[in-house]
């Protein structure tokens, strides 16, 4: 549909439109009172003064230091979206805006309650949800479980509480799956980490609602750093959801999370992600999950916002039987540089990952593909496939696909495909042969290319997903 | 080596000004060039800590026989340079601006290697074919088709002056060359290539063509020998309606290590490439593929594949495949798949339970994975040598 | 309403496909047109619905009194212009369902998600076709025979003025294809405008058209009546065009 003939047509029809990315749902920001704002930059003296103002034990501040020393020794990434441009002198590694958490979102300040009133989040508990962690610049500042859920055992709070409550589980598992110096961002969140959610399941219990956290950046130049941690123990299962918004800025802002899962023999988690930060922030999240016998982790990632995201979930199948399910959907707009993927390390027999990859560009935004299936001696019987497919909109955007594969097994099976091209004419032609106008039959089209993911969310998050798509691709015709 | 050595190099050899001057300036360039190391990326999966270029003892010619029909000029470099020194010196390392250390070392060192030139509206008949003996000694070589011409073109690499059994861990052979390809307007090369080296010695090929507007070039690859084997071959496709294709299979066995890279660059509209390699491996083997296209922004209506498989027949085999894309264009297609794998132990028993011996069933089932890559080829001749050659090095190992 | 082509001639790459070709058809009726394969027919179709790919070099598409070979093909829809695809695009992820009403509320401005759907039910069952098929995704996976079905569902559902229906006999078997050219006839008898593109008779001895068209090499060579259409069962295109 982008013969030379319809092209001199649309221009007779109308002017060529530059459309900005639509914020006005979640761009806004509010002005809050700080309890405490950090000073700009990184320092030992702001690390210490963080874990002074948590409270916490010694073994935590000596942990944070450590890493701190490697964060300041190891050098950005040689490879990758260009990150020299991130302010590390300028930003805020720590806000906290209330004194309390809250289990009540009256309890809230106004300010705040409000930010996530018009972000439906209450509402969205009522309705649907088992759990609540709502996450407001540095710390957790509302977090609840359905009482039920409670009653089996099931923990689910902010990290920083988990440390005081929990300290003998937290100190079992904390740091083990991603370590400090796993790479330059992961040494950051270590050393500065705040916030983010903790959550146990029992052995045996099946969670059959979400649990939702959900992170706001409001200050502008602040570094979000929160850490998760979550726990399944044997044959329980839970689905765990998190979405991240953000206020605009021209400022740039900085999230470095880190997430660690232990899916523990017949432990069946799975975890996705909405991430629709503003395109300001800088988006770089080290995720890991360790799945033993028979344990299953899904990693449902959804990258629509921020600036640069490099982020590439991953599982490392420890025990027989394991098996890694990866979705990552990316789409790039003007400005924006989607690096993402998925890595699967197969260490044990009769392992199994799938990686699926699709990502849209537009409007010169570029999506990477970047992944890793490696298979160690032994693994016998590992089977992994990978499916990337990139569709590039407009002359303006680029796509780039970067898969590795490891393989030092030889009793396997592995396979990668990829696609890049652009919308086929032919489905255009089919969908507007019926009525469609280009720009719907290309917003249906993409829809139904993200469709895989889609389906797999609860219904209203699949609907604000295709609100976004949509809103992602007015102007697509240009 | 020393720089009253080098100049002592270039004073012995009587080469044209042209060439002294410019061995001197890469001479420079390789001098201050320090060894890759293992983080730079396509160095990742590559151990030549045994390879130092900076003590490589070089001496005399390159010892290289050619064949060829009439119809085209064939001769071996250090000749060629009295004759078409003009030529050369157009075309010489032209492709090689950014030139790594191995590159500026052949660039500084070359001796020897081979000149064809086929004349405009030449379709040449008889292939020209070329046996290299090699050594430490680094061999350039040019091939330029001028327009609407045609030439098959078969290199052979062999060592049959270097005793297999001898084995110099301390200063191994390292065999280097630099071979440079133009496909001028609409011609036509396939260009076969073998690499069967005995396993004491490190061999670096760099391949780099230049595909103007309606030409074509297939390029035929087998890599079978050495202790660890590294090949670049990239292709340039400049003018519209240029083609690529590349066809190559590895086998590798005992410690050998096979590293293949393959870049096609897209630099204009209406362009296609097809690539497709495939590899076995046996003993303790390994295998790296690094394959990329490029597609630049202006290089609409191009269509890409690359397809890149491994077969493991033994359990210490390793095999790291990389088919990356980098698309900055939108109307285009481009895919790639890959693959690694077993044999599988369906095939096997169907074979067996018809009577044939494990061994035989195995080797059945290389030939058939091989045969997708072998039936594009278009020479039997070659074709043939290449299974005769896996069979040898693969099921009889 | 009518359609009217005007001396069309078409290239694709410099290559000519069509070199003349006129005809009209009005509300009602139902015109065949037959030939041979690679004689310009399908190129016919797509041309009438603009696809881009190929060029109008000289002639008019008159359809609503515009001459509208400069619509793109959404704009030919509202007009009601419909193709009955030979070999319909797949469209993952997006359901039938969901297409159909896209489509559905496009072309009828202010239609309601109820009449839609009793529409499509009751169309559904016009054509024997199972209620659950609408939610599977677009063409993805259909066998050829659900493949046409599915067409002309959406050919029953949108209901055009005037319809090309590219080989939709292609592809049946005899319980299929009678329910497909029942559903057709019932669609022409209520006054819808049909262009019957077919390479054999067979559909022919379900539906009588008014006028049969034989065209080869880009070229409309007879037109007639549907006695043509035995014609050429009995001499084959050859005897046609010699004649």
């Amino acid at each position: 549909m982008r013969g030379l003939k319809m092209d001199k047509m649309k221009q007779q029809q109308k002017p060529k439109l530059v459309i900005e990315r639509d914020y006005s749902k979640y761009g806004f920001s509010v002005d809050v009172d700080y309890l405490y704002k950090a000073r700009k930059g990184l320092s030992h003296e702001i690390v210490e003064e963080i874990s002074k103002i948590k409270d916490e034990p010694k073994w935590m501040l000596e942990f944070r230091l450590k890493a701190l020393e490697h964060f300041i020794q190891r050098p950005l990434p040689t490879w990758g979206p260009d990150l020299s441009r991130i302010p590390f002198d300028d930003l805020v590694y720590y806000l906290k805006p209330i004194d309390k958490q809250a289990t009540s979102w009256e309890d809230l300040p106004e300010a705040i309650r409000q930010t996530f009133e018009k972000l439906g989040i209450p509402e969205a508990e009522r309705k649907f949800l088992g759990g609540v962690g709502a996450m407001f610049d540095s710390e957790t500042v509302y977090h609840k479980i359905r009482e039920d859920l409670a009653k089996q055992g099931v923990i689910f709070c902010d990290t920083d509480t988990a440390l005081k409550e929990y300290p003998e589980l937290f100190r079992k598992y904390f740091g083990t799956v991603v370590p400090y110096n796993d790479n330059k961002f992961a040494a950051l969140n270590s050393a500065v980490w705040s916030g983010g959610s903790f959550l146990y399941i029992p052995e045996g219990v099946h969670v059959n609602i979400p649990l939702q956290a959900y992170f706001r950046i409001n200050a502008p130049q602040m570094g979000q750093f929160e850490r998760t941690l979550i726990i399944a123990e044997p044959d329980s299962k839970v689905h765990y959801i998190e979405s991240c918004t953000a206020g605009v800025y021209t400022t740039k802002s900085l999230h470095a999370a880190v997430v660690e899962i232990i899916a523990l023999p017949g432990a069946h988690v799975r975890y996705t992600t909405l991430q629709n930060w503003a395109d300001n922030v800088y988006n770089l999240v080290t995720k890991r999950a360790h799945a033993y016998e028979n344990a299953i982790v899904e990693w449902l990632d959804a990258n629509i916002g921020s600036q640069v995201t490099m982020k590439y979930p991953s599982v490392y199948l420890l025990g027989q039987g394991a098996r890694a399910e990866i979705l990552s959907v990316a789409f790039a707009g003007k400005g924006q540089h989607q690096d993402t993927g998925g890595k699967a390390i197969h260490l044990a027999p009769n392992t199994s990952s799938t990686i699926t990859a699709k990502s849209v560009s537009k409007d010169g935004g570029k999506t990477n593909y970047r992944g890793l299936i490696k298979v160690l001696p032994g693994a016998i019987n590992s089977r992994s496939f990978t499916k990337c497919d990139a569709i590039i909109l407009d002359e303006q955007s680029v796509s780039d696909t970067i898969p590795y594969m490891e393989i030092n097994e030889n009793q396997v099976s592995i396979g990668h495909e990829a696609t890049v091209g652009k919308v086929s004419d032919e489905q255009l032609f089919y969908l507007m042969s019926r009525g469609l106008t280009e720009q719907q039959a290309l917003t249906m089209i993409v829809n139904g290319f993200f469709e895989a993911f889609t389906k797999e969310l609860p219904m209203e998050y699949a609907v604000e997903f295709n609100r976004l798509i949509q809103l992602e691709m007015a102007g697509a015709v240009g | 080596m020393l720089v009253t050595d080098f100049l002592q190099m270039i004073k012995n050899r009587s080469e044209p000004s042209w060439l002294k001057q410019r061995r001197l300036d890469t001479f420079t360039k390789f001098s201050q060039l320090k060894m890759p190391d293992s983080k730079e990326e396509e160095w990742r999966y590559i151990d030549i800590s045994q390879v130092n270029l900076d003590n490589v003892k070089i001496d005399g010619y390159t010892d290289i026989s050619i064949d060829f029909g009439n119809d085209v000029i064939v001769l071996l470099m250090k000749e060629a340079l009295n004759k078409f020194s003009d030529m050369i010196n157009e075309h010489a390392f032209s492709l090689f601006t950014d030139a790594d250390k191995f590159v500026s070392f052949v660039s500084s060192f070359w001796n020897n290697g081979v000149f064809v030139y086929v004349p405009k509206n030449v379709q040449a008949e008889l292939p020209v074919t070329v046996k290299i003996n090699n050594t430490n000694n680094p061999v350039y070589s040019l091939v330029v088709l001028d327009e609407n011409s045609k030439l098959n073109f078969v290199e052979e690499n062999v060592a049959d002056k270097i005793n297999p059994i001898v084995s110099d861990k301390i200063n191994p052979i390292v065999s280097t060359s630099v071979t440079e390809i133009f496909v001028k307007e609409n011609s036509k090369l396939n260009f076969f290539c073998s690499q069967i080296l005995p396993e004491n010695l490190y061999s670096f090929y760099y391949k780099r063509a230049s595909v103007e507007r309606g030409a074509e070039i297939n390029w035929f690859l087998g890599s079978f020998g050495a202790k660890l084997s590294r090949w670049k071959v990239e292709t340039f496709l400049k003018g519209e309606n240029a083609k690529c294709q590349k066809y190559g299979i590895y086998a590798g066995n005992k410690n050998q290590h096979h590293d293949i890279i393959t870049k096609t660059f897209h630099l204009v509209p209406h362009t296609s490439n097809n690539i497709l390699v495939k590899g076995v491996l046996t003993g303790r083997a390994s295998s790296v593929y690094r394959g990329l296209i490029r597609i630049e922004k202006n290089a609409q209506q191009t269509l890409s594949y690359m397809g890149a498989h491994t077969l493991l027949l033994s359990n210490k085999a390793k095999s790291n495949n990389i088919p990356s894309l980098e698309i900055e264009a939108n109307d285009v297609r481009a895919t790639h798949g890959s693959s690694v794998g077993q044999l599988e132990e369906e095939k096997l028993f169907y074979l067996m339970s018809r009577g044939l011996d494990r061994k035989l069933a195995e080797n059945i089932i290389v030939e058939g994975f091989l045969e997708t890559v072998l039936n594009k080829f278009t020479s039997d001749e070659v074709r043939e040598k290449f299974r005769a050659i896996t069979n040898e090095r693969l099921l009889n190992a | 309403m009518e359609l009217e082509i005007k001396d069309l001639h078409v290239s694709i790459e410099g290559k000519k496909i069509l070199n003349g070709i006129s005809l009209k058809i009005k509300e009602g009726e139902l015109h065949a047109l037959m030939g041979p394969n690679g004689s310009g027919k399908s190129t016919l179709a797509y041309v009438l619905m603009g696809h881009p790919k190929y060029k109008i070099d000289s002639g008019e598409i008159i359809f609503h009194g515009e001459n509208i070979i400069n619509l793109t093909p959404d704009k030919r829809a509202k007009l009601g212009l419909f193709l009955g695809f030979q070999y319909p695009t797949e469209v993952p992820g997006v359901t039938f369902k969901n297409f159909l009403w896209t489509a559905y509320k496009t072309l009828n401005n202010g239609a309601s998600y109820v009449d839609f759907n009793e529409i499509l039910d009751e169309k559904l069952e016009l054509l024997e076709i199972d209620k659950s098929f609408v939610l599977r995704y677009l063409n993805e996976g259909f066998s050829g025979g659900e493949k046409k079905r599915s067409e002309i569902l959406q050919l029953a559902v949108l209901n055009p003025k005037i319809a090309v229906l590219d080989e939709t006999d292609s592809g049946l078997d005899v319980d299929s294809l009678k329910i497909v050219a029942n559903g057709i006839k019932k669609l022409n008898e209520n006054g819808m405008g049909i262009l019957l593109i077919t390479h054999y008779q067979r559909i022919l001895n379900y539906i009588l058209p008014d006028f049969v068209h034989v065209m080869t090499d880009g070229k409309i060579v007879k037109s007639g009546g549907h006695d043509l259409a035995k014609e050429i069962e009995e001499k084959g295109y050859e005897g046609i065009k010699d004649g």
